[in-house]
């Protein structure tokens, strides 16, 4: 119960100080910030397969691209300007994408699994590749003449920055804090409860009627559609859309994510926040970024065993008990 | 289609499916004794390429053909030892981790060692073309084709036959298998299973190493390589069926038929085609073709 507490309570406090920032971060920090918290978004989704189903994803930047080529291709080939509708459009896509995608994965676990994902992500690379070609697509959306309405608001010839800090900005981080919550309501439902049981023993459950592959199913899609609702996110802010944002090695630094951040529920923040900001740090000093990523990843996960959240409860619980136990003694 | 075309493309088929073997073999095998789904190997076939590319370009003026033998074998000795320096470092560490973790560390040591090709070489590529044009054509039934091909195909093949004779009739191949099927009883014996797991890993990086020695006069060495091959020769191992010997074989033939049938019909179409066969393979046979 305690527990519940913190969470709900460092969700608010997360809430109300992010919410300032667009009125005292400078523009670079701002934009940082904003894309922080939709890759936080993508690290909670991915810690909920990885987590409570023990599914290892390798495929998930394809539901993130799908999301982005939602919203690319309604505005740029459509005329679609209303960000909200564009959205909306990317969650029903990558819905749709990972509920495909998730109920021939499912059928298999482990590595199985895991090829699977990164095969049928090809496939949508490739896919993607013909139909829109290798250098993907530049919106038109908030600089053109059109006007873009966000909400009640409307933004025409505006700079990206402007549309950030004068309404995406909370567009944003409400997504984050719904899709935090709503994931929070998720793993604490019978769903995950039963999926984590199925981790321990699956052919009890199974033995007793329950159907595992419905769950991790059910589970799959969820993750994949909140990890699409980040690519639609992405767009609007970033301009354009390729194919690479869908290469393997994207959906193993999402998985990243989670494992630098830890087992905890809000790990996953912690990991998009260390993974990238480290990313940001190093092609600062060196263009051989992936070098310094590289050993930064070998290092954090080897050294730690387990994500910087658990390392942050052990030192939490090792100082807070020896008190107590005294405390109980005098 | 006339029987010339056939027959070249049938030695294409070989060719591949060689070098598929080459890096499928040791990522199986590493993978049945050790359960490390090695992502690293495709660093290890960057950068023998490029230490095959460097030593080509160098010294052909001055061995000749003999530079290509010389690249092949020192680039198995930079990926064993590369292998041999990161084993007690960070594989070892990492055996007994979650499957997530060690996708993350061999993840970042890909990262690593792809990069590292980066910043000794440089990012434009490195053509090493030389051993293929000093060596010269065969002609077969009228069409002539890079002698160096078929010499691939068949050292290809005699190493192939040395690898399943090692696994399945040395002393040492019936302990890695052992291990492959039941570690616990294997160590229980008395076999020693940290020197068994280096081993094995040291093996598969000299025949990653020799993979990237040998594909590297025909493709140019480019950044990025190694990721694709890896990719490609993941798909052969779920093909093939997961830790199975004889599935690398049977995987890396087919693949490699797949791929050129598939090449030959709907040019455009290469990989998506054998993703989707694979997934295919995987829903009908989840345990790979190998499964019986």
């Amino acid at each position: 119960m305690k527990d519940i507490e913190i969470h709900w309570t460092a969700l608010a406090v997360m809430g109300v100080v992010l919410a300032s920032f667009p009125q005292i971060l400078p523009p670079y920090y701002l934009t940082f910030i904003s894309y922080l918290l939709i890759y936080s978004i993508i690290g909670l989704s991915v810690n909920l397969l990885l987590r409570n189903a023990g599914l290892v994803s390798i495929g998930h930047a394809a539901f993130f691209t799908v999301g982005a080529y939602t919203v690319a291709a309604l505005n740029v080939y459509m005329g679609v300007f209303s960000v909200d509708l564009l959205i909306l459009a990317g969650l029903i896509a990558s819905a749709a994408a990972s509920l495909l995608i998730g109920s021939v994965s499912c059928r298999h676990t482990r590595l199985y699994f895991a090829i699977l994902t990164v095969s049928l992500a090809e496939v949508i690379h490739v896919i993607l590749h013909w139909v829109y070609g290798a250098s993907g697509l530049a919106l038109p959306l908030v600089v053109s003449d059109e006007k873009t309405t966000l909400l009640w608001i409307s933004f025409s010839r505006t700079s990206r920055l402007d549309f950030l800090r004068n309404g995406y900005y909370y567009y944003i981080l409400g997504c984050f804090l719904a899709s935090a919550a709503f994931l929070y309501l998720v793993q604490r439902s019978p769903l995950s409860i039963t999926l984590n049981a199925s981790k321990q023993n699956e052919e009890r459950l199974i033995s007793m009627g329950t159907d595992i592959y419905r769950l991790r199913t059910i589970s799959f899609t969820i993750s994949g559609t909140l990890t699409g609702l980040a690519g639609a996110l992405w767009t609007p802010l970033s301009g354009l859309v390729d194919p690479h944002m869908i290469h393997w090695d994207i959906s193993i630094q999402y998985l990243a994510y989670a494992v630098v951040g830890g087992s905890s529920f809000l790990g996953p923040v912690l990991g998009a926040f260390i993974v990238n900001a480290s990313m940001e740090v190093f092609t600062i000093y060196t263009l051989q970024w992936r070098f310094l990523l590289g050993l930064f990843l070998v290092c954090i996960v080897l050294l730690l065993k387990g994500g910087i959240s658990d390392m942050l409860v052990r030192i939490y619980t090792s100082q807070a008990k020896p008190s107590a136990s005294k405390s109980l003694v005098s | 289609m006339e029987p010339a075309v056939i027959v070249l493309h049938a030695l294409e088929t070989f060719f591949y499916a060689v070098v598929l073997l080459l890096i499928s073999f040791g990522l199986n095998l590493s993978y049945g004794v050790t359960k490390l789904l090695n992502i690293s190997h495709g660093g290890l076939i960057s950068i023998s390429g490029y230490v095959a590319a460097a030593i080509i370009v160098s010294y052909t003026s001055m061995l000749g053909i003999y530079a290509a033998l010389m690249a092949a074998a020192i680039a198995v000795l930079a990926a064993v030892l590369i292998s041999f320096v990161l084993e007690p470092l960070v594989f070892r560490p990492s055996y007994l981790l979650r499957e997530e973790h060690q996708l993350i560390i061999t993840f970042g040591l890909l990262l690593v060692l792809e990069d590292l090709t980066r910043i000794i070489w440089g990012s434009s590529p490195i053509p090493a073309r030389e051993p293929v044009i000093l060596i010269g054509n065969v002609k077969i039934l009228s069409i002539s084709y890079p002698f160096y091909n078929v010499a691939v195909i068949i050292a290809g093949s005699l190493i192939a036959l040395a690898l399943w004779f090692t696994i399945h009739s040395t002393r040492w191949g019936k302990i890695v298998r052992a291990f492959s099927s039941d570690p616990e009883t294997a160590n229980a014996i008395g076999v020693n299973t940290w020197k068994i797991f280096k081993q094995v890993i040291l093996f598969s990086a000299s025949l990653a190493g020799l993979a990237g020695g040998i594909i590297i006069p025909i493709t140019t060495a480019t950044p990025g390589i190694g990721f694709e091959m890896l990719l490609l020769a993941l798909l052969v191992i779920v093909i093939g069926g997961l830790g199975s010997i004889k599935g690398a074989f049977i995987g890396s033939i087919l693949t490699s038929a797949i791929r050129t049938v598939v090449v030959l019909l709907f040019p455009k179409t290469e990989i998506v085609i054998l993703y989707g066969i694979a997934a295919v393979i995987l829903i009908i046979k989840p345990k790979g073709l190998a499964s019986s």
